[in-house]
């Protein structure tokens, strides 16, 4: 016998749909429908050439209703030489999301000190008529099945290196750096 | 016939009530409390030395009627603009509730001082959150307490540099990007996030 709320689906509470949410270390995380494995990250260096970011691609299904899809992509980034002048790109589908693109840097200086983290931001809009994916509008007969969302970076020049997923310090010491510091992916469906 | 629960509607499953995000592109996002259209920004901003509205920033927003707890969160980018004095662009940032500051929210951003050179390169995404709390006996704005919010209150962000000429700042801009210094040519459009929690 089937349980009562699925003859008699309780309507939505709030216009969350689903929160995936996971840390790049490979992990399986179940959403309402589907499951989604993160990538695992390590700490790297960034060249002049854009690579894949790891723990920032998910291949996300839609649940039904959704009209709305938030990801974020919080990444700790260092600079190796000055002030480590690193670019960020969002990708839908292998398609450039070109509004979403961020730069960031340290102070200028010969101390390779900064470290904060980035954040990668984008809300993708299915209520649109037609699909733009320079600025994240995506038509739903367009995002059919799972799709594609990564981010990709590259340092600025070999003057101004940068690093991903890493931290120099710790406890008072630099003794065995590089040490992870793991990215955090949230991917949200809204009604 | 519809549904059941249509008749005798469950009970909120969390405490979250509503979740309005959306990027400060024009666009107009409709959740339970109602349909709410967000700025449009089109061009970075520059700050002076008076406090300004951070361009993106603002939302005339009513909370759903249980809500005890509303998060408003302002996600923006921040560079140095001082080209000749240490890059740190420091600059300041208040949090406006319906005209009124909340002081608690006062919060500084900078980077690193870093000598007299031509080079402003401190550039940073952030974020400005606060939590007003909705379940006070009186109004104390400038602590983000509220005895109940019912009706439309303007939520916005003012921003200003620290002085000048030196130590400025200029957001929602991208000044690097593909190998190329190709100046202030890109903008970055600032997401909003408020959530309303019972």
């Amino acid at each position: 016998m089937s349980n009562f709320t699925d003859l008699f689906p309780a309507v939505s509470s709030n216009n969350v749909l689903e929160m995936i949410c996971g840390i790049g270390d490979g992990r399986t995380v179940h959403g309402v429908t589907n499951s989604y494995t993160m990538g695992t990250a390590s700490a790297i260096e960034l060249t002049t050439s854009y690579q894949d970011m790891q723990g920032s691609s998910i291949d996300y299904i839609l649940p039904d209703g959704a009209n709305y899809v938030h990801y974020e992509y919080i990444v700790k980034w260092a600079a190796r030489d000055y002030s480590g002048i690193c670019n960020w790109r969002l990708y839908f589908d292998g398609y450039e999301v070109n509004s979403a693109f961020v730069s960031n840097a340290s102070s200028f200086g010969s101390s390779n000190h900064g470290h904060h983290l980035v954040y990668i931001n984008w809300v993708f809009d299915l209520t649109v008529s037609t699909t733009d994916y320079t600025d994240g509008k995506i038509l739903k007969s367009d995002w059919t099945g799972a799709k594609n969302i990564k981010v990709m970076a590259r340092e600025h020049t070999s003057t101004y290196d940068a690093r991903a997923h890493w931290t120099t310090w710790r406890d008072g010491s630099t003794s065995g750096y590089p040490f992870l510091d793991v990215p955090l992916l949230t991917v949200t469906a809204y009604s | 016939m519809g549904n059941l629960t249509d008749l005798f509607p469950a009970p909120a499953s969390n405490s979250i009530l509503e979740t309005l995000v959306g990027v400060a592109d024009g666009r107009s996002v409709t959740v339970p409390s109602g349909t709410y259209t967000f700025g449009n920004v089109t061009a970075r901003q520059t700050l002076s030395t008076s406090y300004t509205d951070v361009t993106g920033s603002s939302i005339t927003y009513t909370p759903p009627a249980e809500a005890n707890y509303v998060s408003y969160k302002f996600f923006y980018k921040s560079d140095s603009r001082d080209i000749n004095y240490g890059s740190s662009g420091i600059h300041n940032i208040a949090l406006y509730l319906d005209g009124t500051r909340v002081a608690r929210a006062q919060k500084s951003v900078a980077g690193n001082y870093s000598g007299s050179h031509s080079n402003n390169h401190a550039s940073f995404t952030q974020y400005v959150e606060f939590v007003f709390d909705l379940t006070a006996y009186s109004d104390d704005i400038s602590n983000g307490k509220l005895a109940g919010w019912t009706t439309a209150k303007e939520i916005k962000v003012m921003a200003r540099d620290h002085n000048s000429p030196y130590y400025r700042a200029t957001i929602h801009t991208n000044i690097w990007r593909d190998g190329t210094a190709a100046g202030e040519f890109t903008y970055y459009q600032p997401i909003i996030k408020i959530t309303a929690f019972k």
